[in-house]
C-alpha cells in the first residue's frame, strides 16, 4: 500500500444545482490515503450531496472529482467503485438473510463476474477481509441476527475487499455505544494503517474531534471552515455549522399546569422490546423520546397507536382503559400517527396530493347518502394546503412531485384533519430541509397551544431540545432517564444516550 | 368549485390512457371496417359483437376490481359457473316438462345462484383478507376447488334446456338493443359509481397503491379487501346468469379461456396490476377492442388459435408500452419536483 501513501482524494470546486436550488456551490476538499477527515454539517447542508457526488449518484454541474492520480469531471457508480470509493450508509446496505460471509464476499464474487459460488471460498474471501481490518466476527451467523456494531464491521470489511481507497462512513455511531465506538475507532485506524482516505460524516463533536485530523464544515452548500482538527474548539465547530444566526432557539411553547392527562402509559410491555414503560402526557405538552436505534423507541410508538403488539400494560386515554393492538380503537381514543418512513408507510406515492391529505377519515368526508362528496373532499384539501402551506400548483398532481419537507407536511395534514387529542409523530422532520423543518417544528409548537398533546420520537437531539417539554431516554426497551424542561440539553442527552 | 380539482377521481394519467384506447379502438374498429367492409361492418357483426362483449366486459369488470386493490381474482370463472349451474338446476328442475318457468321460480332460481356465488366469494374474502394468502394463489385454489364441486356433482355434464322465458333475457332486445349489452352498461355505470362516488371506491384506489399506508391510515384495509373479493363474486355470478340465459345452459367447464381474456381486457384497459389506478371505461373500450379483433379474425377467416396467440401478444405489448410510458413518466416528475 505504499504507493498510496502520499495519494490524495476529494473534490475542487464543486458546484451542482437541483433546479433552482444550490446544492453545493464551489465545494473544495482533499483527504490524504492514511487520514481520517470529518465532514460536519446539518441536515441539508450539503453533505449527502457532496457524498453522492464522490460516489457517481449524482453528476456536479461542474468542478472536479479527484482520486489519487486520476481527474474526473463526474463519475458513474461503477467508475467511483472501481477507483476505490466506497460509502457505508446508516443502513449498511446488507442482505439480512445470507450469513456474515456471504455478505462480505459477494460484491467480490460480482466485481470478479465470477459465475460460480463455493462455500470454500467465501469462507476464505471473508476471514482474510475481517483479519485486514483485524476484526473477530462467527462468519457462520445470519447478518440480522448481530448486532449492529457488527453489521458495521461486516460493511467496512466488504468494502475494504473492493479495494477501498477512499472510504466514506455516513454517521457511522448514531446506534452504537460507547464499547462499540471504541472498537470502531480502532477499526478506523487499521484503514488508517492501511492507507485509507477514511472520511467521518458527523455531527458528534466529542468523536470527531477524537478520530479526525482534518475537517470540512459544511452549512448551505458552503465550506464555511476548514482545516486540522486541533485548530478547531467544540464551539468553533458548532458556531461554524449552525452559523451565528442559531435558529435552534427553544421554540416549545410555556406549559399550563394542569393535572389533567390526555394519555396514561401504564406498564406497557412486549418481550424482548420494551418493558416497565410508564408515563403520561398533558394537553399541550410535547414529549420527546429518543434512544439508540434498536432501543425499542419506534416499536414504542407504534405499540401506543396498535401497529405494534402489546402483551401487557393498559393505555389510559380520557379515563377509560383502551383496546390493545387496534389502530382503529386508538384512532377512536383520539390518537394520531405520523410513521417515520413516509415513502412506505406515510404516503400513497402515486396518488394524488388531495387523495393523500383525505387519507385518514376518509368517511367523513360523506354527504348525501353516505356518498362521497367531492366538494368537502376539494374544501378539506384546499384548506390544508394553505394552513400548512403545501407548495403545490396543482393537488391532483401525485403526492410524488413535491419536495421531502411537503411531503411531510401532507402525512402531518392528513392527521391533524382528524383533530387528534394525541399526535404521535416518529421522526417529523427525518429527510427534510432546514427551513422546512423549522416550519414543521412551528406548526407542532402552534397545535400544543391550542391544547393538542404531543409524543415526538426522534433521534435527533437538537430538534428535541428545542420543542419537547420533557424527553424521555430509552435504553434496552426501559426509560432510562427523564429530563424535564429545566434540565434539557444536548449534551445532557448525548451523554445519557451513550 | 374550483376548476383544478374537477380531475379528482380520474387522475390525468387514466385520462391519457382512456383517450389512447379511444384512439386504438377507433382505429381497429376503421381497419377491419375496411379490410372486411361486407362481413365485419354489417348490422349482422355488429349485433353478434353486442351480444358477445357483455359477459366478457362484466367478467373483466370484476377482476379489475380485485386488481384495483393490487390483487387478482382467477376464480371468475368458476363462481360464475357455479352460480350458472344451480340456477340452471333449480330451473330445470322446477319446469318437469315444460318449455317455460313461472317468473317467481326463475327470480328464485337467479337469486339462489348468485347468493351461492357469493358464498364462494366470502370464501376469497376469507382466505385472502383475513388469512392473507397471496390473492393469485387463494384464487387460484378457491376457483380450481369451486370447478372441481361443480363437476363432481354434475358428472361434468352440462345442464341445457332451460326455460324459455329465461333464455329470452339473454338472447332478446331491450328498446332495440340486446339486453345483455343494456345490462352491462347497468352494471358498469353502477360499478362506476361505487369506485368514483363511495368512500369504499376511494378507499379501493388507496389500498391497491399502497397497503402499509393504509395500514397506517386506518381505513380498515382488510374490509376493503374482504368487499372488493365480495363484489367481485357477485359480478361472476351475474356475468354467469348472462351466459346461461344467452346459451340456454350451465356447464362445469364453459368460458376456461375467459380467465386470460379477462386479464388481457384489464390491462389493456389501464388497470396498472400493481393496483391503484384504473378506469371502468378503459375497460369497457377494451373489452370492445378485443372483441372486434376477435370478430374480425373471423370475418377475415383467420383461425381462432391465431386469435389467441394475438390476446398473448397484445398483452405484452401493452405491459412494455406501459412500462416505458411509466418510466418516462417518473422521470419527468422527478425533474419537475427537483425544479420546484
Amino acid at each position: 500500500m505504499s504507493t498510496l501513501l502520499t495519494a490524495e482524494y476529494g473534490v475542487k470546486n464543486i458546484i451542482k444545482s437541483f433546479g433552482g436550488a444550490k446544492a453545493l456551490s464551489d465545494v473544495s476538499l482533499s483527504v490524504k490515503s492514511g487520514q481520517v477527515h470529518c465532514i460536519a454539517g446539518e441536515n441539508g447542508s450539503g453533505k449527502s450531496t457532496l457524498i453522492k457526488i464522490m460516489s457517481g449518484v449524482h453528476a456536479p454541474d461542474s468542478g472536479q472529482i479527484r482520486l489519487g492520480e486520476k481527474s474526473f469531471s463526474e463519475l458513474s457508480p461503477r467508475e467511483a467503485v472501481r477507483e476505490g470509493v466506497q460509502v457505508i450508509f446508516q443502513d449498511f446496505s446488507l442482505l439480512p438473510n445470507l450469513t456474515v460471509a456471504e455478505n462480505i464476499a459477494i460484491p467480490t464474487y460480482i466485481s470478479r463476474n465470477s459465475l460460480f459460488f463455493s462455500k470454500r471460498e467465501t469462507k476464505k474471501i471473508a476471514e482474510s477481509a475481517l483479519d485486514l481490518i483485524g476484526v473477530d466476527l462467527d462468519i457462520t451467523a445470519s447478518v440480522e441476527d448481530i448486532s449492529i456494531a457488527s453489521k458495521q464491521l461486516i460493511a467496512i470489511a466488504r468494502a475494504t475487499n473492493l479495494g477501498v481507497k477512499m472510504l466514506f462512513m455516513d454517521e457511522p455511531t448514531t446506534a452504537l455505544t460507547r464499547k462499540e465506538i471504541k472498537h470502531l475507532f480502532k477499526v478506523v485506524e487499521q484503514l488508517k494503517e492501511r492507507g485509507v482516505a477514511t472520511v467521518f460524516v458527523s455531527h458528534k463533536i466529542d468523536e470527531i474531534q477524537e478520530i479526525c485530523h482534518t475537517i470540512t464544515i459544511l452549512r448551505n452548500g458552503e465550506v464555511v471552515a476548514d482545516g486540522l482538527m486541533k485548530d478547531f474548539k467544540r464551539d468553533s465547530i458548532s458556531e461554524a455549522m449552525t452559523g451565528l444566526n442559531i435558529s435552534e432557539t427553544r421554540i416549545a411553547p410555556p406549559l399550563k399546569e394542569t393535572t389533567e392527562k390526555v394519555i396514561e402509559v401504564k406498564n406497557l410491555k412486549t418481550k424482548p422490546t420494551f418493558s416497565d414503560i410508564s408515563f403520561s402526557i398533558a394537553p399541550g405538552e410535547i414529549l420527546g423520546i429518543t434512544g439508540l436505534l434498536g432501543s425499542g423507541r419506534t416499536e414504542l410508538a407504534e405499540a401506543i397507536f396498535g401497529q405494534y403488539p402489546i402483551d401487557s400494560g393498559e393505555l389510559i386515554v380520557g379515563e377509560k382503559s383502551i383496546q390493545l393492538n387496534s389502530s382503529s380503537a386508538a384512532l377512536k381514543a383520539g390518537i394520531g400517527y405520523v410513521p417515520p418512513d413516509r415513502l412506505t408507510q406515510g404516503l400513497f406515492l402515486e396518488q394524488s396530493i388531495l387523495r393523500n391529505l383525505v387519507a385518514v377519515g376518509i368517511d367523513q368526508y360523506q354527504g348525501k347518502g353516505k356518498l362521497l362528496s367531492k366538494n368537502r373532499l376539494t374544501e378539506a384539501g384546499e384548506k390544508w394546503i394553505k394552513d400548512l402551506r403545501i407548495k403545490t400548483k396543482n393537488p391532483s398532481n401525485p403526492v410524488t412531485s413535491l419536495s421531502g419537507g411537503n411531503q411531510q407536511r401532507v402525512v402531518l395534514a392528513k392527521w391533524l384533519a382528524m383533530n387528534p387529542k394525541l399526535m404521535i409523530l416518529n421522526g417529523p422532520t427525518v429527510g427534510v430541509d432546514i427551513g422546512s423543518k423549522r416550519e414543521i417544528l412551528e406548526i407542532i409548537r402552534d397545535r400544543a397551544q391550542e391544547g393538542m398533546a404531543f409524543l415526538v420520537v426522534s433521534d435527533d437531539i437538537p430538534e428535541l431540545v428545542q420543542i419537547c417539554h420533557r424527553v424521555l431516554v430509552i435504553k434496552n426497551g426501559k426509560i432510562s432517564k427523564s429530563f424535564d424542561e429545566l434540565e434539557l440539553n444536548e449534551e445532557i442527552l448525548y451523554e445519557e444516550l451513550s | 368549485m374550483n376548476e383544478r380539482f374537477s380531475k379528482l377521481n380520474t387522475g390525468l394519467l387514466a385520462d391519457r390512457k382512456v383517450t389512447q384506447l379511444m384512439a386504438i379502438t377507433a382505429a381497429t374498429f376503421a381497419i377491419f371496417s375496411f379490410v372486411s367492409p361486407d362481413i365485419f361492418f354489417s348490422s349482422a357483426n355488429f349485433t353478434s359483437m353486442a351480444y358477445q362483449i357483455p359477459e366478457i366486459a362484466i367478467l373483466s369488470i370484476a377482476v379489475m376490481l380485485s386488481m384495483l386493490t393490487g390483487g387478482i381474482d382467477l376464480s371468475i370463472v368458476a363462481i360464475s359457473n357455479a352460480a350458472a349451474l344451480v340456477a340452471a338446476g333449480i330451473m330445470t328442475s322446477k319446469m318437469g316438462e315444460a318449455e317455460t318457468l313461472s317468473t317467481a321460480w326463475i327470480i328464485i332460481a337467479c337469486v339462489v345462484g348468485t347468493i351461492v356465488g357469493l358464498a364462494a366469494g366470502a370464501i376469497n374474502s376469507l382466505v385472502i383478507a383475513q388469512l392473507n394468502v397471496t390473492p393469485i394463489l387463494a384464487t387460484l385454489a378457491t376457483g380450481t376447488l369451486f370447478n372441481g364441486i361443480a363437476i363432481g356433482v354434475t358428472d361434468g355434464v352440462s345442464v341445457s334446456g332451460l326455460p324459455e322465458n329465461f333464455m329470452r333475457v339473454g338472447n332478446g332486445t331491450f328498446f332495440g338493443v340486446p339486453t345483455p349489452f343494456v345490462l352491462m352498461v347497468i352494471i358498469a355505470l353502477i360499478v362506476g359509481f361505487f369506485i368514483n362516488r363511495t368512500t369504499l371506491g376511494l378507499k379501493v384506489f388507496l389500498v391497491g397503491t399502497n397497503r402499509k399506508a393504509a395500514q397506517y391510515s386506518v381505513m380498515g384495509d382488510r374490509k376493503v379487501i374482504a368487499w372488493v373479493y365480495l363484489i367481485s363474486a357477485l359480478l361472476s355470478s351475474l356475468a354467469g346468469l348472462i351466459i346461461a340465459s344467452r346459451t340456454s345452459a350451465a356447464s362445469p367447464d364453459f368460458g376456461s379461456s375467459y380467465i386470460l381474456l379477462a386479464i388481457v381486457v384489464v390491462v389493456l384497459g389501464g388497470i396498472n396490476p400493481n393496483g391503484g389506478f384504473g378506469t371502468i371505461t378503459g375497460v369497457i373500450l377494451a373489452t370492445a377492442v378485443l372483441q372486434m379483433v376477435s370478430s374480425g379474425f373471423n370475418a377475415l377467416r383467420f383461425s381462432q388459435f391465431f386469435y389467441l396467440a394475438a390476446q398473448g401478444a397484445v398483452l405484452i405489448f401493452v405491459m412494455i408500452l406501459n412500462v416505458v410510458l411509466e418510466r418516462r413518466r417518473v422521470s419527468r416528475s422527478i425533474s419537475k419536483s427537483l425544479r420546484s
